[in-house]
């Protein structure tokens, strides 16, 4: 893509995982790795280091 | 580091770029971007303020990339009914180590977790997970003191817990330890209940016995890495999480290599806060130190074929809140309160009166629900200093503790080194296109 003086370059996507779940004291990141979890779907997590 | 300008341009579409006219178009919630350089600024200043955003061909380009795409925003955190399956038990505040910056000034008490409350809590895990019909709980320990400190008491709570669990009720371990005292039992037993380890330590020897010094005053460095020795011969997994400072920050790379030769296969940064005992006469971090120093750390670990990271870094991750200090955690103090963040576990800490959201007593948790609801509000949307930063989603607003503890707003050296690191990241990915 091309605009004026301007060089753009090609786009990159990535797999974007939202870390909301509504599930009661879980972390968000455990409850992607429980198939029986019905608010989250999306990937396990990489690790189970917490933030805090 | 960079010096990093943005704008936002659209809702969640961000230019972002440095002094040299290098400069990217990001989008953050579709986890899209692409390289924008040499004269994009301008271009992107005639679309914003040209007449109905006149500039049609950078318009076009933008669709052809797919920027216009409807996403939504992560969702906020929620009010609901508090059953925590997770528990996160802080034994004690006994802790062999004084470390400098440690945030609960561990092993300035002698303040013990009775083992009534231990079974209260975790039977009171098991109900919930019984009456939110989940499959899954977790028993985990952390904060306040050293958990291996009280080993019987430690191998107690994890042995009733077993022996009590529900048939149906999957039970997942973790613990995180400065890894002075293990030894072959206690990492066999760790192994033998698939523990998740955090092992914080701080780095090469001098730093390490200079930050965590033991109670007695001697470093601590021979007995951690015979610690680590330990878990990477029984095949352990565990995360080493050490604490940068200004004293350590040019020891990065040498931390790596140094773990990297003992065998750690995950390392996760965080720059120190100066809370607790941190709050006076640590060595200050310099943004632009821990930036470079992080970015050639993580190169070498590349190339040593570890992982290098930093919570709030990985733009794939997106998120309204940093962490389940929002009304999902469950940490039981000491003294038998329940707080929400792990680091508020002392009823005369200042921030306690936010945090803390009931107590355990003998008929079971007495949760003050309005408290719990009231934690929601600890999210990005509610901080007027993140509305327009394009890392918002990534960084989440950062520690709740931090921002609280200097005056509701995260410290500027935070937002340079999150900004920057996103920067680099999505940078390398779109040049390598």
């Amino acid at each position: 893509m091309k605009t004026k003086k301007a060089n753009f370059g090609k786009v990159v996507t990535l797999t974007v995982k939202k870390k909301s779940c509504k599930c009661p004291g879980t972390s968000p990141d455990k409850c992607s790795c429980d198939p029986q979890c019905n608010h989250c779907k999306s990937q396990a997590p990489k690790s189970k280091l917490r933030k805090s | 580091m960079e010096n990093l300008s943005s704008i936002q341009f659209d809702k969640n579409l961000f230019y972002v770029h440095n002094n040299n006219g290098e400069g990217i178009i990001y989008s953050p919630i579709q986890g899209k971007f692409f390289t924008a350089d040499g004269d994009a600024q301008s271009v992107v200043d005639e679309y914003i303020n040209g007449e109905n955003k006149t500039n049609q061909e950078f318009y076009d380009a933008l669709m052809q990339a797919g920027m216009w795409e409807e996403k939504e925003e992560p969702e906020a955190p929620e009010k609901m009914l508090y059953k925590p399956t997770t528990i996160m038990l802080s034994l004690s505040n006994l802790c062999n180590l004084r470390c400098v910056y440690c945030y609960a000034e561990a092993g300035n008490s002698t303040r013990v977790l009775s083992w009534g409350f231990i079974t209260q809590a975790i039977q009171a895990m098991f109900n919930n997970a019984i009456d939110t019909k989940a499959q899954k709980v977790e028993l985990f320990f952390h904060g306040t003191g050293e958990t291996l400190v009280l080993w019987k008491t430690f191998k107690d709570s994890v042995q009733y817990a077993l022996s009590h669990k529900p048939d149906s009720i999957e039970i997942l371990f973790s613990v995180v330890t400065n890894g002075t005292l293990l030894d072959s039992e206690k990492v066999e037993f760790l192994a033998r209940n698939d523990f998740a380890v955090t092992l914080s330590m701080d780095g090469v020897q001098s730093i390490q016995d200079k930050q965590r010094p033991s109670a007695n005053g001697k470093g601590s460095y021979a007995d951690v890495v015979k610690g680590i020795r330990l878990l990477v011969d029984s095949d352990i997994p565990f995360i080493v999480r050490p604490t940068v400072t200004g004293e350590s920050v040019e020891l990065m790379s040498d931390f790596v290599q140094m773990c990297a030769d003992l065998g750690c296969s995950e390392i996760s940064f965080m720059p120190f806060s100066a809370v607790g005992r941190g709050a006076h006469g640590v060595s200050q971090l310099s943004a632009e130190a821990y930036i470079r120093n992080y970015l050639k750390a993580k190169k070498l670990a590349k190339e040593l074929g570890i992982s290098v990271e930093m919570a709030g870094t990985d733009a794939s991750e997106i998120s309204s809140y940093y962490c389940d200090a929002v009304g999902y955690n469950c940490v039981v103090t000491p003294e038998g309160d329940i707080s929400n963040c792990s680091r508020v576990t002392n009823i005369n800490d200042p921030l306690a009166n936010i945090f803390f959201v009931g107590n355990i007593t003998e008929t079971g948790f007495h949760i003050d629900q309005g408290k719990v609801d009231e934690l929601i509000n600890h999210n990005l949307y509610n901080y007027p200093q993140c509305k327009d930063c394009f890392a918002k989603f990534i960084c989440s607003g950062g520690c709740p503790h931090d921002r609280l503890s200097s005056g509701n707003e995260m410290a500027s050296t935070w937002c340079e080194i999150i900004k920057n690191l996103v920067w680099y990241e999505i940078r390398e990915l779109a040049l390598a296109q």
